[in-house]
């Protein structure tokens, strides 16, 4: 197992997209070092001179820097990640990671598809795989368009990014699915995997599409966590028939030990 | 200020470095929180609840933040005692603190065969019995709810082991003292107190409850005034030795319980919030000591100025 790491950070930079959407940019070398995408950090206490909120939120690592800093991509979804997305730089912020079974992949070919803050881990995955040379497509679908964050650097080293929105503010007027299996059904080469975070009905609709074409598919799951380092069995689904932990075992799985 | 305070805790049989433990299910087995934090500073290690055979556990989800603490259903999945003593119990073994085991059944005849397997382990230093489960025999109410129930438990822990037995009591009842005034008889080495607190919550928009299995147990600084309260009243009531437990997250905490009674205190779900909370509870309860010229944590059990 990779070594997680309970850190102080400084968080570096703020950027706001819409007013959902923040990416703290955190100045962690030993967190980033170790980082694989799929992998997530528990970031908290929120507030350390107040226990409410008591618990520490998980949130995907969204990309790290050579200079040693980790991005996290956070959507004002609740009470906490309201909280997160009012922070300022200069903070220091406690944080522990990087947590997690990651995305494993060896194929030439890379589709990735990501709803709403689901995009974060992808970003990362194409990033480094990108970085080895491998073809990389992310497919990414949003509720509007102010609630996606901006790919512009993905696209500029050459990731093919395609946008799917509920209300067509931007791209294809639908969901990030209709994408996929206009996609799949076009073309795909033996050597594609496919990748997907997001909500659950997106996932099993992605599952569906991948094995009727019968392409490899890795989803990464959510779940309520407490601890995030696999010691309060809070977080446990059953797959596959055991009680497997989302922060340990996953929060990658393949999607036929998910959904078969 | 005295140089360094004496820190050893004796709880019975038992003895520790120091009076800070991690509580059961909110430590895993100790290897989880391996390099997160400084694991061997640790007076001990109370394992997850192991029953005879693996269990999977509750439905998701299985744990809901309220305010100043958190509800869980994980319903003791755990991997069973041939699982815990093959795959968990060598790291365990390796770490210089004690282990404790805690353990739970459906029949007193359970808790008694994992007390007589567990008895002759190297490595597990005591066993802490969680009594806050559905005896299946009997209806489903739980052992520690009934005063008699609880003492049979114990009883019945205690004739299959030297070893030092904690029973760990449920707030879930009209008097906890008299549960620990029956439990004592069976001459254990001490009392764990408290459990979590039976609880429930509902998203007020959707009207589901938060929780797959509906109802689960609170913990976390909410329930530490409570947890206080029952460590006084068993400490008057009772000649045995207390390990506090519920909502501490700081030292200050830490020699509340003291204070109220416990010679020794667990640090539980506050580790979720911070992997070294608990090391932080050592470090400022050595610092206290010292400030106030206490040669030793013993001396401040009970000092509760009335
Ligand atoms: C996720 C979780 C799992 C727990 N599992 C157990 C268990 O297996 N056995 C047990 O005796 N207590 C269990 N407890 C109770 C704790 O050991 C402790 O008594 C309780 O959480 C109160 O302490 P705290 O407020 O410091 O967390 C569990 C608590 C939590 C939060
Ligand atoms: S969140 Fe605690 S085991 Fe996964």
């Amino acid at each position: 197992m990779a070594t997680a790491h309970n850190i102080t950070a400084e968080l570096k930079q703020v950027r706001h997209f819409g007013k959902d959407l923040v990416l703290l940019r955190l100045f962690a070398p030993s967190v980033a070092l170790a980082a694989t995408p799929g992998q997530f950090v528990m970031l908290g206490p929120l507030d350390p001179r107040c226990m409410d909120p008591f618990l520490c939120r998980p949130i995907s690592i969204f990309g790290v820097t050579d200079e040693g800093e980790l991005d996290l991509l956070i959507a004002a979804a609740g009470r906490g990640t309201r909280m997160i997305s009012a922070w300022t730089e200069g903070l220091r912020v406690e944080l522990t990671g990087p947590l997690g079974h990651g995305f494993e992949s060896d194929t030439k070919n890379l589709l990735l598809v990501g709803g709403g803050v689901g995009v974060a881990p992808l970003v990362f995955l194409a990033d480094t795989q990108l970085a080895k040379g491998r073809k990389c497509t992310l497919l990414y679908g949003a509720a509007r368009s102010e609630m996606m964050v901006d790919l512009q650097k993905l696209q500029d080293r050459g990731c093919l990014v395609k946008l799917a929105t509920d209300d067509g503010s931007v791209g294809h007027h639908g969901l990030v699915t209709d994408l996929l299996s206009k996609h799949l059904s076009a073309s795909h080469s033996h050597d594609t995997l496919v990748a997907a975070c997001g909500p659950s009905p997106m996932l099993k609709e992605v599952w569906r599409n991948c094995s009727e074409h019968g392409v490899d598919l890795q989803v990464s799951l959510e779940n309520r966590m407490a601890c995030g380092t696999g010691a309060c069995m809070g977080c446990s689904l059953l797959i596959s028939g055991k009680a497997l932990r989302v922060c340990k075992q996953g929060p990658v799985f393949s999607g036929g030990e998910v959904f078969q | 200020m005295s140089p360094t305070p004496d820190m050893t805790t004796h709880i019975g049989k038992l003895v520790l470095d120091n009076p800070v433990m991690v509580a059961s299910g909110t430590f895993g087995f100790g290897e989880e929180y391996d390099g997160l934090m400084d694991v061997r500073a640790l007076g001990a290690i109370v394992t997850k609840g192991i029953s005879l055979e693996p269990r999977v556990g509750n439905p998701a989800p299985r744990t809901a933040e309220t305010p100043c603490g958190m509800i869980n259903s994980v319903g003791l999945q755990n991997p069973g005692l041939r699982g815990f003593v093959e795959h968990k119990l060598p790291w365990l073994k390796e770490v210089p603190c004690k282990v404790v085991v805690n353990i739970l059944g459906d029949t007193v005849e359970e808790y008694a065969t994992l007390a007589r397997e567990l008895d002759g382990v190297p490595g597990v230093d005591a066993m802490e019995v969680n009594i806050s489960c559905p005896n299946v025999e009997h209806g489903g109410m739980t052992f520690g709810s009934d005063p008699q129930t609880a003492r049979r438990v114990a009883e019945a822990v205690r004739a299959e082991t030297d070893k030092p037995v904690l029973v760990k009591l449920s707030p879930n009842v009209t008097s906890i003292v008299q549960v620990a005034e029956a439990v004592i008889t069976a001459e254990i080495d001490g009392l764990t107190l408290i459990n979590t607190i039976s609880a429930m919550a509902i998203d007020y928009a959707t009207g589901k409850p938060l929780l797959g299995a509906i109802t689960g147990g609170l913990s976390g600084p909410a329930i530490k005034p409570v947890a206080v309260r029952a460590v006084f009243e068993v400490a008057r009531a009772c000649e045995t030795s207390i390990v506090g437990c519920g909502g501490i997250a700081s030292w200050q905490d830490a020699v509340e319980f003291i204070r109220a009674g416990a010679s020794a205190v667990q640090v539980g779900s506050a580790t979720f919030r911070s992997p070294s909370s608990a090391v932080r509870v050592i470090d400022g309860l050595r610092g206290f000591l010292s400030h106030i010229d206490c040669s030793s944590c013993r001396e401040l059990v009970g000092k509760v100025n009335i």
